[in-house]
């Protein structure tokens, strides 16, 4: 995702979303939320709010000494047998994994859902060297068999209906597949069943690495994340450095967050617990530890608590305008809200930084967050980032907006400047005015009238208000009449 | 790896540089508002029939066994209902008084060992597990992994049963924690594999089994 030099034009790719995206998103969303409710309520509300309260302090806790949790986290799991490398950047994090699976011969890889491999991507560098690279989760398997990629971090193929997964079944896995979830899930376990048994190596992301024993925790429901760490004789996992706990307590109250605020059930299916490597277990255990702009972040005590983020998508259920667009209008890895602050402190504002104006700032989002992150601050803070720049960029606005923006405030904060125009902007819209409204203006102000109408110049509200008296008088007496 | 060392102090040093106002002094103790009071169990009973009724939420099928005779008329019927074929079970000393694998041979199941790292399972129709720990809240057992109980056991069969002893009882995912923390490896199990992945429709059994049973046995 480093690598990627396009901007992301949120505005043309919102435009570019399906109606039937939006409506199976909307569908998808609904569900979720709907289900996490009745299980937060179930926990009690008073509960869950210390429970979340706990859920930030920990993650705080951790990011704050993060330096220290990391170099115990290396020291447990080098004792426990396995191999701890660190990566820069994403580069670095592909030509370690690479190398693992060259000096191995491996050919044949089953993988975890996981986002840090979508954001260093794995698969096309695998695939380049002639490692067929399987993703296990039935979502992920959809959208890597239609050649896509996530719309939800939680939820990849969230945007297809059944009669696509189904068509895409027919048409890529050559079987008479219908549109029933039972029927096309049972394709996808006798599909994937050999590829776990015969991989060379399984690889994984991690929800939480514990470091007081340096045990990698993995959650999923269908199974395929235990598999592919038990079977294949090889186990590489390549986390983000924040996502280091402090310890096991610490584990048991993000385990609750986490499942609850996901899919609304109580816990997942499945929770593994690894530390190094085990007698019947895979003979080696590579952890791989990645950067790619994470200190940096760390950096910045504002948006530093991005950091915190547990991927439970809670945010993007929740989002008005996620549930409007999609997820593949961010043009990124992370979508929605935490999409939102994430991409461009990865990517940079220059980049991404028209995503934090992707949001109303309604705050529905820090409201369900399970980590309470302040995410609206900090939208906030990088819409900022963006205008004006500030120790860590460089404005990333045109400078015609600017100068309008400029010439706005003074026109704003002077009387004489504000009557003027609007006696000229009375003038001067005769021409383009249908009605009472603008229905479009020349660039650079047409970005306003694409998406909607202006309202025309009714005159000065001093005047009207002096007349409102004599107005309603009229009226009254027509009404009389 | 010839950058490793480098990449981890460049790592390093950039963590400790961001967190300049923090990393100066030692580490801090965790506080105490990071911490959250566990649950606390009702008795045992009460714990037993929250935890059939939890399994059953899950999609799961609950059952209290009592006595050898129960285990063995239990056994049989779960063999004829899943048609159970071949076995392959757990050999813990608290179910060993049960003989489970002359009651899965007099019902006519090829009993396999679980012993290794398992493929040998994936054309087992059912794995027997003996839970470590329960915690009734969720429905979950605690699986220790071990040479005689290896993840595949739990995972590669068809059908998953967890044997789960009264003592086995925990009142929250804290105290599970606590047992079996230093272990290289555990998992914990709550219900067959399961997927809401096409439009949010849970189906159960994906790559895991596709049914699980919870027997308490006294």
């Amino acid at each position: 995702m480093t690598e990627k030099t396009a901007r992301i034009d949120f505005r043309e790719n919102s435009r570019n979303a399906s109606p039937a995206v939006v409506a199976a998103t909307q569908n998808s969303t609904r569900t979720a939320l709907r289900k996490r409710a009745a299980v937060v309520a179930e926990f009690g509300e008073e509960r869950w709010q210390e429970l979340r309260k706990a859920g930030h302090e920990i993650r705080m806790h951790a990011l704050t000494h993060l330096d220290r949790y990391l170099a115990m986290v290396e020291e447990k799991v080098t004792a426990a047998g396995g191999y701890v490398h660190w990566a820069k950047d994403a580069e670095e994090a592909r030509e370690i994994v690479l190398g693992l699976a060259t000096e191995r011969s491996v050919r044949s890889i089953v993988k975890v859902k996981s986002m840090v491999s979508e954001e260093i991507d794995l698969n096309p560098a695998l695939e380049a060297r002639g490692i067929r690279a399987y993703e296990t989760d039935l979502g992920e398997f959809i959208v890597q068999l239609a050649g896509q990629r996530p719309s939800h971090i939680t939820s990849p193929a969230l945007h297809m209906t059944k009669e696509e997964v189904a068509a895409l079944f027919c048409e890529k896995l050559g079987i008479d597949a219908c549109p029933i979830p039972e029927e096309l899930t049972e394709h996808a376990r006798l599909r994937l069943r050999p590829e776990f048994l015969n991989a060379d190596m399984g690889i994984s992301g991690g929800n939480f690495l514990i470091a007081e024993t340096g045990t990698l925790l993995i959650v999923t429901n269908e199974g395929n994340g235990r598999l592919s760490t038990s079977l294949p004789p090889v186990h590489v996992a390549v986390v983000g450095i924040e996502k280091v706990i402090p310890d096991w307590e610490s584990a048991a109250v993000l385990l609750k967050l986490l499942a609850r605020s996901v899919s609304g059930s109580k816990i997942t299916a499945y929770s593994t617990f690894i530390t190094g490597v085990r007698e019947g277990g895979p003979k080696e255990f590579h952890l791989v530890l990645l950067d790619n702009g994470r200190s940096r972040i760390l950096a910045d005590k504002v948006a530093r608590e991005a950091l915190l983020c547990i991927r439970c998508g809670a945010c993007m259920n929740t989002c008005p305008v996620y549930n409007q667009v999609g997820g593949y209008a961010y043009g990124a890895v992370y979508q929605g809200p935490i999409g939102s602050m994430l991409t461009p402190l990865l990517l940079g504002t220059g980049l991404a930084g028209g995503l934090p104006f992707a949001s109303t700032l309604c705050g529905a989002c820090a409201e369900l967050c399970p980590v309470m992150i302040p995410i609206p601050e900090i939208l906030l803070h990088l819409r900022k980032r963006f205008v004006e720049g500030d120790t860590f960029e460089s404005p990333s606005v045109p400078g015609i907006l600017k100068a309008m923006a400029k010439l706005g405030r003074i026109v704003l904060g002077s009387p004489t400047l504000y009557h003027l125009g609007g006696r000229l902007g009375k003038i001067f819209q005769a021409p383009l005015r249908r009605g009472d409204w603008l229905p479009s203006l020349p660039p650079p102000l047409n970005r306003w009238t694409m998406a909607r109408p202006f309202p025309a110049f009714q005159g000065g509200f001093r005047g009207w208000f002096k007349n409102r008296k004599a107005a309603v008088k009229q009226a009254e007496g027509k009404l009389h009449e | 790896m010839s950058n490793t060392k480098s990449s981890r102090e460049v790592i390093l040093t950039d963590v400790h540089t961001a967190l300049a106002a923090y990393a100066a002094s030692p580490l801090q103790p965790i506080p105490t508002s990071a911490r959250f009071e566990p649950r606390k169990a009702a008795n045992l009973d009460e714990e037993m029939e929250m935890m059939l009724l939890e399994v059953k939420r899950l999609g799961g099928r609950g059952l209290k066994v009592h006595g050898r005779d129960e285990f063995a008329v239990a056994l049989d019927d779960l063999v004829k209902t899943e048609r159970i074929r071949t076995a392959a079970f757990s050999d813990h000393p608290l179910y060993r008084p049960y003989g489970i694998a002359s009651l899965l041979k007099g019902s006519g199941v090829q009993v396999l060992s679980p012993d290794g790292d398992g493929r040998r399972l994936a054309d087992c129709d059912l794995g027997i597990t003996a839970a470590d720990a329960a915690l009734p809240e969720t429905g979950t057992v605690l699986l220790r992994t071990t040479q005689g109980q290896p993840d595949a056991l739990s995972l590669l069969p068809r059908v998953h049963l967890a044997l789960v002893a009264p003592e086995a009882f925990r009142a929250d995912i804290h105290h599970a924690f606590a047992m079996a923390k230093k272990d290289r490896h555990f998992v914990l199990v709550s219900g067959s594999s399961r997927t809401a992945d096409i439009e949010k429709v849970l189906t159960l059994g994906v790559h895991g089994p596709k049914s699980f049973h919870v027997w308490i046995c006294d």
